[in-house]
């Protein structure tokens, strides 16, 4: 299996942790520090670091919220990040996306709404959607 | 008197505005302000200084500017870095470089891609999601786009198919019948018939 | 940045107006205004009023043409419209059909 963008310092003392290809959780998971999810979850997750769901991986969440998140597997449920939100290649996400920036890397597959905060400049102003 | 289509680059230069509809054409490059619709069969680039109040139905789409309005493509869009899109995307293949900024509903896949023509009509291209599901127990969560248009009837491309190319009977091309004459047999054999 | 150019096989209907030269090889029904100038290119069919600086038509033209600047009309020009300019010029072999006016 592809090894996904982990990001190996910790934060404070919290460190990264990483639920492997193997271990299926049903739950809500939460915490401070960086998480590396590489099997199977199906709940929440709400982490105040960086999240990677790696190539594999399957997530299915009423929320996915965390400080960065880099996708290169599967998600269901909506993406929250206060940071960056990554999908790449590998990517499959059905839901929607929400971050002081989004991108996608070209063949990653996604469906659902992007709303990052911006203005249209003054000849495009209008009703805003 | 037709219309030759062997150069049909357009360029809308930065100080020129249009207000109606483009349509046609190969590919289109944008720096000035367009408001109307744009159907085109090549690639449209909205430059960095290109503002577009419209939907835009192409090939492919790049932008680096402004725009207001969907954007649907039959091979792929890029967003980069300055790019601002109020609207909803929808493309085989999408590329969001970082920098691009996007509000509204994107969909990838080939369900999602519809030809120009028919993309005039109606650019909201049917919600369902016709990729292959993620093995979820749960609804999908997407939030379904605005506009609530029934389906364009666009058949979906047909899958990428590598031909199958079979000689006739045969796995290489057959060795030629002609036996292999000794040097200067040849050269021999005319002497012979001069 | 080389002004606009309205390719071969893209039909604009609506108006078009710019403060650059725009060569037409295409097709415009509405409006065509530019304050550098036109250039309709012989296969550009321009079914519009032509407002601007200096104009040289070698395809069709069915509109009004106004120029504050000289007006050519080159051999397999078709103009069927009133023009207004300082100056024009009708090639042989150009076709034309309206009014003209000079200023004088």
């Amino acid at each position: 299996m592809a090894q996904p963008k982990a990001v190996s310092r910790s934060t404070r003392d919290a460190g990264p942790a990483t639920l492997g290809a193997g271990v299926r959780i049903r739950g809500r998971i939460s915490g401070d520090g960086d998480l590396t999810i590489l099997g199977t979850v199906e709940g929440s997750v709400v982490v105040r670091g960086e999240l990677t769901i790696g190539e594999g991986a399957t997530v299915t969440a009423d929320e996915l919220s965390a400080t960065a998140v880099n996708v290169a597997g599967s998600v269901s449920g909506n993406v929250l990040a206060t940071g960056a939100v990554h999908l790449s290649q590998s990517a499959n996400v059905r839901g929607d996306l929400k971050g002081s920036s989004i991108s996608m890397d070209e063949g990653a597959q996604f469906a659902g709404r992007i709303d990052a905060d911006f203005e249209l400049p003054p000849e495009l102003a209008g009703k805003s959607r | 008197m037709a219309n030759d289509t062997n150069d049909t680059r357009t360029v809308l230069g930065r100080g020129t505005r249009v207000r109606g509809r483009i349509t046609g054409g190969q590919d289109l490059e944008i720096h000035g302000h367009v408001e109307g619709e744009i159907s085109a069969s090549g690639e449209v680039s909205i430059e960095s200084t290109g503002t577009v109040s419209s939907s835009i139905a192409a090939h492919s789409i790049v932008v680096r500017g402004a725009v207001r309005g969907d954007l649907t493509a039959e091979d792929s869009v890029h967003l980069e870095d300055g790019a601002r899109v109020v609207g909803d995307v929808r493309a085989p293949r999408i590329a969001i470089a970082q920098g691009a900024l996007v509000k509204g509903y994107v969909q990838t896949g080939e369900a999602s891609a519809q030809r120009p023509a028919a993309a005039r009509k109606a650019v909201a291209a049917a919600p369902a999601v016709r990729a292959a599901p993620v093995a979820v127990a749960r609804p999908v969560v997407a939030t379904p786009p605005r506009k609530v248009e029934k389906p364009v009837a666009a058949p979906p491309p047909p899958p990428v198919k590598r031909p199958v190319v079979t000689l006739a009977g045969a796995k290489a091309a057959p060795s030629p019948v002609v036996p292999a004459l000794k040097k200067g047999a040849k050269g021999a054999l005319a002497k012979k018939r001069g | 940045m080389a002004g606009t150019v309205i390719g071969a096989g893209i039909t604009i209907e609506g108006e078009v107006i710019s403060d650059e030269e725009v060569v037409v090889q295409g097709t415009i029904r509405g409006k065509l205004q530019a304050k550098e100038g036109v250039t309709v290119e012989a296969g550009a069919v321009v079914e519009a009023d032509i407002h601007g600086g200096p104009m040289v038509v070698a395809g069709w033209v069915t509109g009004n043409i106004v120029s504050s600047d000289r007006v050519d009309l080159q051999s397999g020009a078709r103009v069927v419209g009133n023009v207004k300019a300082s100056r024009i010029t009708i090639a042989d072999g150009a076709q034309f059909k309206g009014n003209v006016d000079m200023d004088v």
